[in-house]
């Protein structure tokens, strides 16, 4: 799109006040057949303050061919939270019009069918009491989160073919799969195929209707009619059974309508149908019933269908020049943004499969895979592999199987026909708890050498920035789940917006946060399993945190305002900065490398910016194990000086002579800076070419802080702190950058404008924190981390 | 106008022959050993007479036909700057003068910078690299009087865009003794007028009529309307009897002389009178309220200007102490003072923060409450002898602009050569005069002033006037500036316990607290002057940063000249800054810049118009169809090209590079400066 036409500048000012605003990119997308997110009722209410199809974890699950009716599934409770007739959603939310607060619902001019207010979908005997525990400490809400315990009932995931979504679960020790329909006028089915003998008799929650209402119950227990509307005194909801098992009956008791069943033999076929009408339509609904379809076999949905999305977008990188001798540059592989469903790009998770395919998610809920990623980049080819994820924000593909990460769970995707798109959305764990809040965003996906799985989840800060939502045990948390995704843990808490982890080749643990409430500045942290980090509001205690441990480093504000991940260089094929930490600055769209020494316990250590431009705001990154080449995802979701919905950028060493900083060590000498290569003796050895500020931050509930001079702490600013000497090693490879009396200090800020041997500039800036001064006899020790 | 400086210089010239009849000697200043502070020593020269002060930066603005100093006659004039440049290390900058007049900018002893002769509009720059540490410079300037002389001197680097150089990086010897004289004089001339010395010792041949001159003539002192409604007797006679004992900078003289610690039976005189001029409304504020209030104080900056009532100790940060409160005011006069402090004083340094009916009554209440200072019994007093001794101790010549009786005019005082009376050095030498308690570094000032002649009261220059009140009103009491955090900031840990004790509601629509107010150091070269004026004075009709609590507290008597000369020492006219009509097409394309339609996403946290923005998040910004009234378009594009250069606290994104481009590459070929120009374009076009 390059400037407007004459045309166009003639409506300038009609247009203008609506085109400055929000995107419309989310309305215009196909999402697929479901969609995943926390949704509310018709009215907008929350679990937090709402009954009726409030959802935490729910599947917005499209009925009919054009979606003219919807159903919602819990997939914490199992249950069907509501149908109805009239479109499928109303798209609000954070990932969507970008509003802080609302999440989706309904269709603004949705007819509900049925709804059903937040218990377990199936009971355990006659109880649908719900099982979970409230969540403890202070600011915790007043309501459970997260899954009913496993051996209760279990989400296993959903199957896709063609127009139909099957959700799996277990109930008790017996396997269902649940098709959801629409059917004539208006009539919406739920048909139900039962394997495996259950446990225990387990009920089906149908629907909830008016507490006081008294229900008409036919005589063999199979129909019933009952009025769920308090305005309308005629209303009426109509369920029936189809195929019902020996011996069940729908019942009613306070207005909660339940399928009383038996202990479930395995084999049972049977369909539940609902129709919103008034008494006077009881005939009606008895005809429609009639011609209803028996329930169906769904086993044969589970194998997989027609492709959904055929259509691929092929494209052409672009390649960074290095003429000039640059030992590293930016390719380019162009996002599909003119894709055929309109889906909008804003990618959230990056892995690559073995043979160098990568795949992608988004914010939007999508996953494509890209093959092409050659030298020459001349034939890149997306194909879109699956929809509907709940924000997917973290990728990781372990043995040529794609995990992704959304607030709701982890999902492992099968391609079960070969066909290049996902057909089965394995639930591989959903044991984390959601809470409506729209700001706990759940974040990057990473495997440790035993092939446990991390993630982090943020805290619900309030719409505008300002205090905490209700919070769950799992606000501002670090999760390790292990290799089976049979355990799911809390691993450290206290994190506020932690858009970013790493997991090294020696299964250190490495986390980071964004500014704000309690966050000073964004840090590199190393986790220790079972420590509190930063956030004493999220620290899960029942008395908040008065300390807090050192960080490897504070990131000067003006470098990174908002984190992205990390990724250990592994890869010998990029350059002199092998067993490095590298670190992603989303808010700067900018790539560091992690310079870092341990003394003692102690590790503390500097980043250094790397002179690369990037569109948009990376913050994934993964070494292609192909090409050995770094690779950096990411997107404009939120601030960020990237203007780029998306960008996907190949980072790629050009075999030239890099001259970078790559280790260091501070002493009661100085500061020694290691480089990989030989500097320019003339400007390295001078100490007119070096800066030096010392700064230190509050600790406080303000949102971030600003920096405060170690000579005085009441005031603002840096300390310029003399540089007595530079000292120029042997092997012209190293400086000692003699600065007497140091002492610990939140962020240093070493600048130096010199060159390498080759006469290349060097980068300018290093930036870091002081947690320990080493004598210089007996200094730290360089930290870099291979397999 | 203009014509009416050049004989205000003639009266000026006039007026010196009269002074030196009997002229006052200035006392000689020791020598003081070099002392190196922040900005630069600037000495002017016009009509063979030399004048020198600091300077924040290396800008001017004169006005054809004004005086480039109060010192100085109106016309031709040179200015040379000196002093240092530091780099914190060894680095290439480019350096830039925009020059209306001649300039000459030498380094190290080399011509750097050179324009040609005369008065056109010239644009110079060149690249030059500094070494670490502090570089000499000095700079030349002249003007031919032919027009407006004016001066901005910039810099770039390959780490920020072009920008006036700050004065964060210039130092210069503060006790150099050109320096030292020009600014003992600069004080001893405000002194002169803020104490109203003519209102005493009125001189119309030494003295311009009110209104004309130096503002600070004109400044009034509190009308006594019916002062015993608002003040309580006792206090009101410990007030008379020694000012300075209550509030250390009070500009009131201590007119009786009483024995030490005793309060002079005159003083109690004069407070029965004023006890019974006005009857007192009674009504007590409920002390519930105090918490409340307190957070008040903390929240709106009260705490920057004023220790909290409790506090009886020596304050670091020279605040007026407000410990008297409860035995000086009765507690509805304090709140309805409080909203309207000018009303009987309209030179008062107490602004108005446009209080509600609640925050007043909630403030006094703070101020009226704990253990503050106690004022023992006085003397009874008798209202009769108060009367008239209202008229006969000159009361009257400052609080009600009524000529001297009494007081010998200005040119008679200089036959004592300012060795008695006001100026005495001692007590016994001061006999019945009024006693300023002046410091001798302040009656060195005076003196070296009246050595003068005092023609320099009869003109003045807007950036100077600016300079005073933006000391005399505290506004770095709130405002950082030059590199320097606000008292404000620095009391963020006093703020603590009376925020907690009245803690704000949080959460979306909640305004916040917080001392982080926009930094004074570019006012000038910021703001549209006419919206600063406004704005100053408390006349804004929104307020910009609606999400902190804090707000701008209006200064009216002052504003239109501090708003002319902050302009004026960023070296630009103070008149509105006039634009082209709308470019249609630019604004078509900012139109889509600005958006989240493969735009920057301003309007995320940016406002438009009635058009909220979409998804605040911890960093609200300002309502953008504000821009065009409110800032210069020069620093609109330097804020928008690199915002952390700078408020390095900043949450607005960088989105230009260093070669001053963006990624959207779709607009103006990526180019920064283009696409930013379009969208002031658009906003150019948005209703406010």
């Amino acid at each position: 799109m390059k400037q407007r036409t004459p045309f166009i500048l003639a409506t300038v000012f009609a247009i203008s006040a609506v085109s400055a605003f929000a995107a419309d990119k989310y309305a215009e997308m196909d999402y697929g057949r479901f969609l995943s997110a926390t949704y509310t009722n018709l009215e907008g209410k929350t679990t937090l303050d709402g009954k009726g199809c409030v959802t935490n974890k729910g599947i917005a699950i499209k009925l009919g061919k054009d979606a003219t009716s919807a159903v919602l599934f819990d997939t914490d409770l199992l249950r069907m939270s509501g149908g109805w007739n009239g479109g499928w959603i109303k798209l609000k939310g954070v990932a969507f019009d970008g509003g802080h607060g609302p999440n989706p619902g309904p269709a603004a001019d949705a007819k509900m069918v049925f709804q059903t207010n937040p218990a377990p979908g199936w009971s355990q005997g006659d109880n649908f009491k719900d099982p979970r525990k409230l969540p403890s400490g202070p600011g915790a809400a007043t309501v459970p989160f997260g899954p009913i315990p496993h051996e209760w009932a279990k989400y296993k995931g959903l199957y896709l073919n063609g127009d139909n979504v099957v959700v799996n679960y277990t109930v008790g020790t017996a396997s269902v799969l649940e098709l959801p329909a629409s059917e004539e006028s208006g009539l919406i089915s739920r048909t139900f195929n039962v394997s495996g003998k259950g446990s225990n008799a387990a009920n089906l929650l149908v629907a909830d209707a008016l507490p006081e209402a008294t229900a008409e119950i036919s005589a063999d227990g199979k129909t019933i009619a009952i009025n769920d509307n308090a305005k309308a005194a005629d209303s009426r909801l109509f369920v029936t059974v189809i195929g019902a098992p020996e011996g069940a009956k729908l019942e009613s008791a306070a207005g909660r309508v339940s399928l009383q069943l038996p202990v479930f033999a395995g084999g049972e076929a049977f369909k539940v149908i609902y129709f919103k009408g008034t008494a006077a339509d009881a005939s009606k609904f008895a005809d429609l019933a009639k011609a209803s379809a028996k329930p169906g076999n769904l086993v044969e949905l589970t194998k997989g269908g027609a492709s959904h999305w055929p259509e691929v977008v092929k494209a052409k990188g672009e390649l960074g020049k290095d003429e000039d001798g640059a030992p590293y540059v930016v390719d380019t592989i162009p996002a599909p943004v003119d894709n055929a469903y309109k889906s909008w790009m804003r990618f959230g998770g990056l892995d690559f499969f073995k043979d160098g395919r990568a795949a992608l998610s988004t914010h939007s809920g999508d996953v494509w895979i890209v093959s092409g990623l050659d030298g020459k980049l001349e034939n890149v080819v997306w194909k879109r592999y699956a929809t509907g994820l709940f924000q997917a924000l973290g990728l990781k593909i372990v043995d040529d199987e794609v995990y992704v990460l959304g607030r709701d769970q982890i999902t492992r995707l099968h391609d079960l026909n070969s066909d290049g798109e996902a057909d089965f959305y394995e639930c591989f764990n959903n044991d984390v708890q959601v809470t409506p809040g729209f700001h706990e965003f759940a974040f990057d996906l990473q495997t440790d050498p035993q092939g446990n799985f991390y993630f982090a989840k943020g805290g619900p800060v309030n719409p505008g920035g300002s205090g905490w939502g209700p919070l769950s045990d799992h606000n501002g948390c670090i999760f390790k789940i292990s290799k089976d995704g049979q355990k799911f843990e809390v691993f450290a808490t206290g994190v506020r917006a932690p858009n970013g982890m790493g997991v090294g080749p020696n299964g250190e643990i490495t986390s980071g946060d964004n500014q704000g409430t309690w966050v000073p500045v964004d840090y590199i942290h190393y986790v220790k399993q079972g420590e509190f980090i930063e956030v004493p509001d999220l620290a899960h205690k029942p008395t908040p945190p008065t300390e807090r441990p050192q960080h490897l480093c504070w990131i000067p504000y003006d470098w990174d305002n908002s984190c992205g991940g990390h990724v250990w260089n592994t890869s010998e094929k990029w350059g002199p900065l092998n067993g490095q930490l590298l670190y992603l600055s989303y808010g700067k769209s900018s790539l560091f490398n992690v310079i870092q020494e341990r003394v003692g316990e102690v590790a503390q250590g500097a980043v250094v910016r790397f002179p690369l431009k990037f569109d948009t705001g990376v913050m994934r990154p993964r070494f292609n194990p192909t090409d050995g080449q770094l690779y950096l995802a990411g997107l404009k979701g939120w601030q960020t000086n990237g203007a780029k919905d998306a960008g996907f950028h190949r980072v790629r060493y050009t075999g030239k002579t890099a001259c970078m900083q790559n280790s260091i060590h501070i002493t009661d000498k100085g500061i020694h800076i290691g480089f990989t290569s030989p500097l320019d003796p003339q400007t390295a050895a001078d100490p007119q070419n070096y800066s030096l500020q010392l700064s230190n931050y509050r600790w406080t509930k303000a949102y971030g802080s600003p920096e405060y001079k170690p000579s005085n702490p009441e005031e603002k600013g840096r300390d310029d702190i003399n540089i007595t000497s530079v000292k120029l090693a042997a092997d012209g490879k190293s400086v000692l950058i003699e600065v007497p009396d140091l002492k610990p200090v939140d962020q240093f800020r070493l600048k130096m404008n010199i060159k390498g041997a080759d006469g290349r500039d060097v980068p300018a800036e290093v930036g870091g924190t002081i947690n320990v001064v080493a004598p210089d006899a007996k200094p730290g020790v360089v930290y870099t981390s291979l397999r | 106008m203009r014509h009416s400086y050049a004989a205000v210089y003639l009266l000026a010239l006039a007026s010196l022959v009269h002074a030196e009849e009997k002229p006052l000697a200035a006392p000689v200043l020791p020598e003081a050993p070099a002392k190196s502070a922040r900005g630069l020593t600037v000495t002017f020269t016009a009509a063979g007479k030399t004048d020198t002060r600091s300077a924040r930066l290396m800008t001017l603005f004169v006005p054809k036909g004004e005086p480039v100093t109060p010192f100085l006659p109106a016309g031709p004039f040179t200015a040379k700057w000196e002093g240092e440049i530091n780099s914190s290390l060894r680095a290439q900058y480019t350096f830039h003068a925009e020059v209306r007049g001649s300039f000459r900018l030498s380094v190290n002893g080399a011509v750097l910078l050179e324009t040609v002769p005369g008065n056109q509009l010239q644009t110079i720059s060149k690249a030059l690299q500094l070494n670490k540490g502090a570089t000499k410079i000095v700079a030349e300037y002249s003007s031919d009087g032919s027009g407006d002389a004016a001066i901005q001197f910039k810099w770039s680097s390959k780490e920020f865009p072009i920008e006036p150089v700050p004065p964060t990086v210039f130092t210069h010897d503060i006790n150099a003794k050109a320096l030292r004289e020009g600014l003992r004089l600069r004080e001893g001339r405000e002194l002169f007028a803020s104490l109203r010395c003519a209102a005493c010792h009125g001189d119309p041949a030494l003295i311009p009529p009110r209104g004309e001159g130096m503002p600070e003539l004109a400044h009034d002192a509190p009308v006594f309307d019916e002062l015993g409604a608002k003040y309580r007797e006792t206090w009101l006679a410990h007030w008379i009897n020694d000012p300075h004992s209550i509030r250390p900078h009070s500009l009131m003289p201590r007119v009786f002389s009483a024995n030490p610690g005793q309060v002079d039976q005159r003083a109690a005189d004069l407070a029965a009178f004023f006890a019974s001029t006005g009857k007192a409304d009674e009504t007590e504020i409920s002390p519930d309220l105090a918490p409340l209030g307190g957070a008040l104080f903390a929240n709106l900056g009260c705490i920057a200007c004023h220790t909290p009532p409790e506090y009886a100790e020596k304050d670091e940060h020279d605040r007026t102490p407000l410990s008297h409160l409860k035995a000086k005011w009765q507690p509805q006069a304090l709140r309805n003072y409080l909203k309207d402090p000018a009303k009987n004083y309209a030179w008062t340094h107490m602004p108005n923060s446009r209080l509600t009916n609640d925050e007043a009554e909630r403030l006094a209440a703070f101020l009226l409450a704990g253990n503050q200072r106690e004022f023992p019994a006085t003397p009874k007093g008798d209202a009769a002898q108060g009367a008239q001794l209202l008229v006969s101790s000159g009361c009257l010549n400052c609080h009600a602009g009524m000529p001297p009786t009494t007081q010998p005019p200005l040119v008679a005082t200089l036959k004592n050569s300012w060795i008695k009376g006001c100026m005495a050095p001692t007590a016994a030498a001061r006999g019945t005069a009024p006693d300023f308690n002046f410091t001798p570094q302040q009656r060195d000032a005076l003196l070296a002033f009246g050595s003068t002649g005092f023609g320099s009261l009869k003109q003045d220059t807007k950036a100077e006037f600016a300079e005073r009140q933006v000391t005399n009103m505290r506004c770095i009491a709130c405002h950082a500036r030059d590199g320097k955090s606000s008292t404000w900031a620095e009391l963020e840990s006093d703020m603590g316990p009376l925020q907690a004790a009245a803690p704000a509601e949080e959460g979306e629509g909640h305004p916040v607290a917080g001392t982080a107010v926009p930094m004074l150091t570019w006012f000038g070269e910021k703001l549209q002057t006419p919206w600063m004026e406004n704005f100053i004075a408390g006349n804004g009709k929104y307020k910009p940063r609606p999400w902190i609590i804090a707000r701008m507290p209006g200064f009216p008597a002052v504003s239109k000249g501090i708003a002319e000369g902050l302009a004026h020492q960023h070296g630009l006219p103070a008149a509105p800054e006039l634009e082209l009509p709308v470019d249609k097409e630019k604004a078509e394309n900012g139109s889509k810049l600005i958006s989240e339609n493969g735009g920057f996403n301003c309007t995320t946290c940016h406002g438009v118009g009635d058009r909220p923005p979409t998804a605040v998040f911890e960093a609200p910004g300002i309502n953008l169809a504000y821009s065009p009234e409110r800032l210069r378009k020069g620093y609109y594009h330097r804020w928008v090209m690199h915002p952390l250069r700078i408020d390095p606290e900043s949450k607005m994104p960088r989105f230009a590079d260093d070669e001053g481009k963006t990624p959207l590459t779709d607009y103006y070929d990526g180019n920064a400066h283009d696409q930013f120009e379009a969208i002031w374009q658009y906003l150019r076009t948005q209703k406010k």
